[in-house]
């Protein structure tokens, strides 16, 4: 608890103009808008939450916040009965993207729709919408209810997706993804299919900033296209700024449910790595109070049976330990290499047992 | 279209190691303006040598190591800076020269270069000269006195309140005085209020904790005033000249909280500060030197790894604790 606010990172959020600008439609005619059969009632009160669980199973929705189906994620919670309190999450704390969040003020009747849906089928009473408080730079203001569900801000460094849980004391959360809820309001007004995904698209390089909407299965190279480039990228990224995975070929990388955001950045020219000085400022601002200098100094040199001593398992991947380095080195990305590499092993060995 | 392959994040904080160098540089920047204001040109020469020879040397010993200089690495710099600053205004150039010597070739580059040494260059510099040119590291001149360049006027030298706090006596000098840094002593160490905005400042720039200078000089002035070395007078005496003498703050600031052989946690670096501060304060009652908290320092800097295991193992035992709590 202590230092909980203290730790992590301040950064500039860089979500406008994507958030302020409509949301745009990038869809496929021919695979735009497909429906599912089904005896289901178009009327509200006459569903029941089995029917409700039926919608998000036919119309194949994804949570993104997870990535996990919403049918599965719904029925499990169903049966543990212990919730008290929906949350949608549309926290989006990671630089440039307010794909989650825009869901709010461009979309909030089929956001409280999904939100309603979703606690009748779950069986409870209260819900509420989370979002990042430390926004300086968005020139709309976040309200205080929409549509009478009440908005919880949640304040803090970066990462708060990860402290969601404290901002909600004494009550058992069940999170769902912003877009998830559309896609939910939308299987029960229209039987609709979910074949699109909310993305931002952002990054230096970009000309247009702005959350589309696109058929998932649209090339990368595409979306990059239709917002236009200022200048040959050095890197395009799917996903967060400070998490996202680069590609090598958006024309063969395509968009997909779990698809939050395309961001293309420039080059910076002024980089250049240096020696590590020990600094610990990787130390001061590691969410999980990890050391990630002696995790990255241990990788370095081989000693990889050290690891479990300094919790590497700990670790949430969030980046911040690169972010602040000021001598440009890949902390993060060894460490969580390594992690993983030291999990799969792990479990090779156990299955050997 | 192709896409080299890059590891997240992919955006930085525009602060780089240059930043952290070039902080201290500017935090000991007015440090030089004072000496010279105290000491006249001498002053400035002084540390110009300082940072051509350190510079020189660690030019000369990244090419035997067979690596690259790279220019944005100011550490050299800081070094060169820091040695002259703990020395007297009238000591010889060769002793600035020696020490920068020491302090790259010795202490910094055999451990692997920057970011390895595992004591700190200007302190091992500091000791070398303290131990070869003992008399002229603690014979001070007195401020305001005109100095020459080659040392050949007549120089009326003096006692620092740190020898006569080492022979039990005590010295006369007003607080205000003593703020200021008009008392003898080390060219760069005597001011102390100049060195508390220094401090605030690299506090400010995150460049340094306020944990390690904090916790130094709390547990000084505790033992300071537990443990007087000066029989008359009182407990807010023997603080004050324990503290402000010799240079305590000068290594709190610049000294002790130095990056690459400081601990990594805040716990860490409050323990280590603590026990520096006892090793100064034992070596100043029962050494031999005027001064010898570099001494405590350096071996310190050997235990900085064990206290940084202590400081993990302390955190591992919370965060279980509050796992089988919650």
């Amino acid at each position: 608890m202590l230092g909980r606010f203290s730790k992590g990172i301040i950064l500039e959020q860089h979500k406008e103009p994507a958030l302020s600008s409509d949301i745009v439609e990038f869809l496929n005619p021919s695979v735009a808008k497909s429906y599912f059969e089904s005896e289901i009632s178009f009327d509200k009160n006459a569903l029941s939450a089995d029917d409700i669980i039926k919608l998000a199973e036919l119309a194949d929705i994804t949570d993104e916040s997870d990535g996990k189906k919403l049918y599965k994620k719904l029925s499990a919670a169903k049966n543990a009965k212990e919730l008290t309190m929906l949350v949608a999450d549309a926290v989006d704390d990671e630089p440039y993207i307010s794909s989650q969040m825009c869901m709010m003020f461009k979309k909030p009747d089929e956001l409280c729709e999904g939100i309603e849906l979703c606690v009748k089928a779950l069986g409870i009473s209260k819900s509420s919408i989370a979002v990042y408080k430390n926004l300086t730079d968005i020139s709309e203001k976040i309200p205080r209810h929409v549509n009478n569900i009440p908005v919880k801000r949640v304040f803090g460094r970066y990462p708060v997706q990860e402290r969601i849980h404290d901002f909600f004391e004494g009550e058992k959360i069940f999170i769902v993804g912003t877009n998830a809820l559309v896609h939910l309001s939308r299987a029960f007004r229209e039987h609709r299919i979910q074949t699109t995904a909310f993305i931002t698209v952002g990054g230096d390089c970009i000309h247009t900033h702005q959350n589309m909407e696109v058929n998932t299965g649209t090339a990368i190279s595409a979306v990059l296209d239709r917002c236009g480039l200022l200048e040959e990228p050095e890197s395009v990224v799917v996903g967060g700024s400070l998490t996202g995975v680069s590609i090598t070929h958006p024309d063969e990388t395509v968009v997909t449910v779990f698809t939050d955001a395309v961001l293309a950045f420039k080059k910076n020219k002024k980089e250049k790595q240096y020696t590590c000085i020990g600094c610990a400022r990787c130390v001061d601002v590691c969410p999980r109070n990890l050391t990630p200098f002696y995790l990255y100094k241990n990788i370095e040199r081989g000693y990889t049976h050290k690891l479990d001593f300094y919790d590497i398992d700990r670790c949430i991947e969030c980046g911040s330990c690169s972010y602040i380095c000021p001598s440009k080195l890949d902390v993060a990305a060894t460490i969580i290499s390594t992690k993983h590499k030291l999990l799969k092993e792990r479990e090779a060995g156990e299955d050997e047992v | 279209m192709k896409f080299e392959k890059s590891n997240a994040p992919y955006i930085r904080y525009h602060e780089s190691s240059r930043t952290v160098m070039s902080d201290i540089i500017i935090a000991l920047l007015p440090l030089y303006i004072m000496a010279a204001y105290y000491y006249g040109v001498r002053a400035i020469l002084l540390g110009a040598v300082g940072v051509l020879s350190s510079v020189v040397f660690d030019c000369i010993c990244i090419k035997f190591a067979g690596k690259k200089i790279n220019p944005r690495d100011l550490s050299a710099v800081v070094t060169g800076m820091i040695l002259p600053l703990m020395m007297p205004a009238t000591i010889p150039f060769i002793t600035v020269v020696t020490a920068a010597f020491v302090a790259i070739a010795v202490a910094k580059h055999p451990f692997g270069g920057v970011g390895n040494n595992l004591f700190n260059p200007a302190a091992t510099g500091y000791a070398f000269a303290a131990l070869c040119w003992t008399n002229e590291m603690y014979t001070y001149p007195v401020p305001m006195t005109h100095i020459g360049i080659a040392l050949t006027d007549t120089i009326k030298y003096t006692q620092s309140p740190a020898y006569t706090l080492s022979q039990s006596g005590v010295p006369n000098y007003d607080f205000l005085d003593m703020l200021l840094g008009n008392f003898p002593g080390p060219m760069g160490a005597t001011h102390i209020l100049v060195l508390m905005a220094c401090m605030l400042f690299l506090i400010y720039r995150k460049t340094i904790n306020w944990q390690t200078p904090v916790c130094f000089l709390v547990t000084a002035a505790v033992l300071a005033a537990l443990f007087p070395r000066i029989l008359t007078g009182n407990m807010l005496q023997s603080v004050m000249f324990e503290l402000f003498s010799g240079i305590m703050i000068f290594t709190s600031v610049f000294i002790l909280p130095e990056p690459v052989t400081s601990p990594k946690r805040i716990v860490a670096k409050s323990i280590y500060a603590a026990v520096g501060a006892a090793i100064a304060m034992i070596y100043r009652h029962f050494g031999g030197l005027a001064e010898g908290i570099v001494f405590g320092v350096l071996l310190l800097n050997a235990l900085a790894p064990v206290v940084d295991r202590m400081g993990e193992k302390i955190i591992r035992t919370v965060r279980r604790a509050e796992r089988g709590k919650a």
